[in-house]
């Protein structure tokens, strides 16, 4: 995270002036049921909101329950529940030295290892500090952190990835016969039990017959997180894979902001509901 | 605080050449936190704490900074000093700005606001007393904050204020939820029983069991918290200037294409109750009372003195961000205890939750339901409901769609604490909307 690259944000910006042009001219993303394929930069939200903060031990225990919420998974779930489908695998690591929310020790000491959160779509562990493991009887990780002097550790996110699978981005595309693939948030929106999800992105694509055809602007798609998590049908290979996180993640009473990292492929979902604007 | 300020501010001002300027800006608080889960403690903090803001302008370059102000003289000034001279150094380093806004001197103000307040060792058995017997969840926030601005051309502002909130959730074994939020200046130990009582008693309603209701058009009304979450929509691409400018407002169609909403809805800025301080980070002050929508029309937006400079228009000394800091809303003429017969048939939501626009351009929201909120049939409440995702535009629900206006407004206080505890409050009451659109 200490470099950048000269050459790779100097392609970006423009593939973004590009990408800008063509919203300018582009129809509203069509509404219906219909295949997504989401690139890594939209991936990190659906990650971080209905996997991430769905998992936090002490949120599970109610500490939450006042401000951000509780949550769908109860403590009964672990080692039982089908998060996903068996595609998905999701890791806690903090020990990766290229993501955004790395360390060696959480604030309780404990030294940070990565986990298997979610193993072939199976629920295994969730994301409690050694507090919390004492208070649910839940083994965890080490997440126990407080985002300055001022406020006392509480369970958060370090860095939580989604493994990459086998399929090539031309693969995931070409099993679309008409959908949209989606990049670049732009809009989130998950209920207190994160359940309930919407999220919205700036550039679309519109997928016919296995192949990416005509821009289209406003893409926006909304679930519940479990059924959409089993409706995961492909995973993106490494070379699908981005890294990103942010700086501003909240939670707790009173209230904190941290750093996290989520890195993932591009993903294929099935029948999801789509929308564009108004 | 306000020693520890002046003091510092005057030492570092001297450290300033000639053709140098300087705007100070100072946040602290001395705060009791309590974090309560299942009606006991979860966790307990003091948190005694000031930042210090720097803006330095040389030759028409701005360069900012900041440091945590420890309250030892000797360290806190050569904080400042080595802050100075790293902007110094860096505003060797950037282009000129060139809509830098220059300090000025347009006067002085000084306000203290003390309060007859809970002493921090005696607020567990005030607090926790009222919540027997029920699953209380929630946090406990007071104490005094303090907020300073200074410039080198001698003009200084400071504004104290001493507050309390118990922003709380009462919770049912199945899980269905009430909110309160009790908060104020003096502590009044019957007030505040009283208010939780009127909670618990809400919490009853809850025990129903809830509901499912389809996606859908629904008549709606919305208490005045719900209302004050629309509203703050406001503050996050919606009133700002630049904001409009840039192409990123939902206000567009008001700017662009005189749409107007409902007549029945007006907002103002409105500084005279003294939520927060009228001073800015840049140390101007805002008038006491600026139209923003007026019968539905877009009035003014806020404009910072920035943006005046770039878009050539006048400043209202909105803060850099342009955010409303003390929003009230006109009331109207719907008494709350007609609110349920005039539903007739539809929803009583008291809360909602976690808002965005879900497309900016149509002005449209979208956000869930949350806590109370119910399901009403020939004009009674009949059970909670489980929870609905909305997505509405506010050119609907502020507009052609919003029926009624409640004939009283509700403050409500503001109390995130991201970095330390805010201030201001949003002042509006509670409306009835026709047709407001459920999506999940």
């Amino acid at each position: 995270m200490e470099y950048f690259d000269k050459y790779e944000i100097l392609a970006n910006a423009n593939r973004i002036g590009e990408q800008a042009v063509e919203l300018l001219y582009a129809d509203d993303c069509p509404t219906g049921e219909m295949d997504a394929v989401i690139a890594p930069d939209q991936m990190m939200l659906q990650i971080h909101e209905s996997i991430g903060h769905a998992l936090e031990v002490d949120r599970i225990l109610g500490d939450e329950r006042n401000y951000a919420g509780w949550s769908f998974v109860k403590l009964e779930d672990f080692g039982k529940l089908q998060y996903g489908s068996k595609q998905m695998n999701i890791t806690f690591d903090p020990t990766l030295e290229s993501e955004f929310a790395s360390y060696a020790f959480d604030d309780g000491g404990l030294k940070a290892t990565k986990e298997y959160l979610i193993k072939n779509g199976l629920l295994v562990r969730g994301l409690g500090g050694q507090e919390s493991q004492i208070r649910s009887g839940l083994n965890g990780v080490a997440n126990f952190r407080a985002s300055g002097w001022n406020r006392a550790p509480i369970d958060r996110m370090a860095n939580i990835n989604l493994e990459p699978g086998d399929s090539s981005f031309e693969d995931l595309i070409s099993q679309v016969e008409y959908g949209v693939y989606m990049e670049s948030n732009k809009s989130w929106s998950i209920d207190d039990y994160r359940n309930k999800f919407q999220f919205g992105c700036e550039y679309g694509k519109l997928i016919e017959n296995g192949k990416m055809t005509k821009t289209v602007k406003n893409p926006n798609y909304r679930g519940i997180s479990n059924p959409f998590w089993r409706s995961l049908k492909g995973v993106g290979n490494t070379d699908t894979f981005g890294i990103y996180g942010t700086p501003n993640c909240g939670k707790g009473e009173p209230n904190q902001v941290i750093r996290v990292g989520h890195a993932s492929p591009a993903c294929l979902f099935e029948n999801i509901q789509i929308f564009g604007g108004v | 605080m306000e020693k520890i300020f002046n003091q510092l501010s005057d030492s570092l001002f001297s450290e300033l050449n000639s053709d140098e300027n300087l705007i100070l800006s100072f946040d602290g608080e001395q705060s009791q936190f309590i974090r309560f889960n299942h009606a006991t403690i979860r966790q307990t903090g003091l948190v005694d704490d000031a930042d210090l803001g720097l803006k330095f302008i040389v030759n028409n370059r701005s360069v900012h900074g900041g440091f945590t102000v420890s309250g030892n003289f000797d360290t806190d000034l050569a904080r400042g000093q080595s802050e100075i001279e790293r902007m110094r150094s860096e505003a060797q380093e950037i282009p000129k700005d060139p809509f830098v806004v220059f300090p000025e001197n347009a006067g002085s103000s000084h306000e203290i606001k003390t309060a007859d307040s809970l002493p921090f060792e005696t607020a567990v058995d005030a607090l926790l007393p009222a919540m027997s017997g029920v699953d209380f969840v929630g946090i406990w926030a007071n104490g005094r904050m303090f907020r300073g601005n200074a410039n080198n051309l001698g003009q200084k502002h400071w504004f104290e204020t001493e507050s309390f909130s118990l922003d709380y959730s009462l919770v049912t074994p199945e899980h269905q939820m009430v909110k309160g939020s009790f908060a104020g200046n003096d502590w009044h130990q019957a007030e505040y029983e009283s208010y939780v009582r009127r909670s618990r008693e809400k919490l009853s309603l809850m025990e129903r069991k809830p509901v499912k209701i389809d996606t859908g058009e629904y008549r709606t009304w919305f208490e005045s918290a719900a209302v004050a979450d629309f509203l703050g929509m406001f503050s996050w691409n919606g009133i700002s200037e630049a904001s409009l400018r840039q192409g990123c407002s939902g206000f567009g169609r008001m700017r662009h294409d005189d749409v107007r909403l409902s007549p029945k809805f007006s907002v103002i800025e409105d500084f005279s109750p003294g939520f927060c301080p009228k001073f800015n980070s840049n140390g101007e002050v805002s008038q006491e009372k600026l139209s923003l929508i007026e019968n539905g029309e877009l009035k003014n937006t806020l404009v910072s003195s920035r943006s005046a400079k770039e878009y050539g228009v006048e400043s209202n000394n909105a803060e850099s961000g342009e955010y409303m800091r003390s929003p009230k809303m006109a009331a109207g003429s719907l008494n709350h205890n007609d609110v349920v017969g005039e539903i007739g048939k539809g929803l009583y939501l008291s809360n909602i939750h976690y808002l965005n626009w879900s497309d900016n351009a149509g002005g449209r929201i979208t956000g869930l339901t949350r806590y109370a909120c119910f399901w009403v049939e020939n004009g009674e409440i009949v059970a909670p409901i489980e929870t609905m995702r909305f997505d509405d535009s506010f050119y609907n629900f502020f507009g052609e769609r919003l029926l009624e206006v409640e004939d009283k407004s509700s403050v409500n206080p503001e109390i995130e604490t991201y970095g330390g505890r805010s201030l201001g409050a949003t002042t509006c009451p509670g409306i009835l909307v026709d047709d407001f659109a459920l999506t999940l």
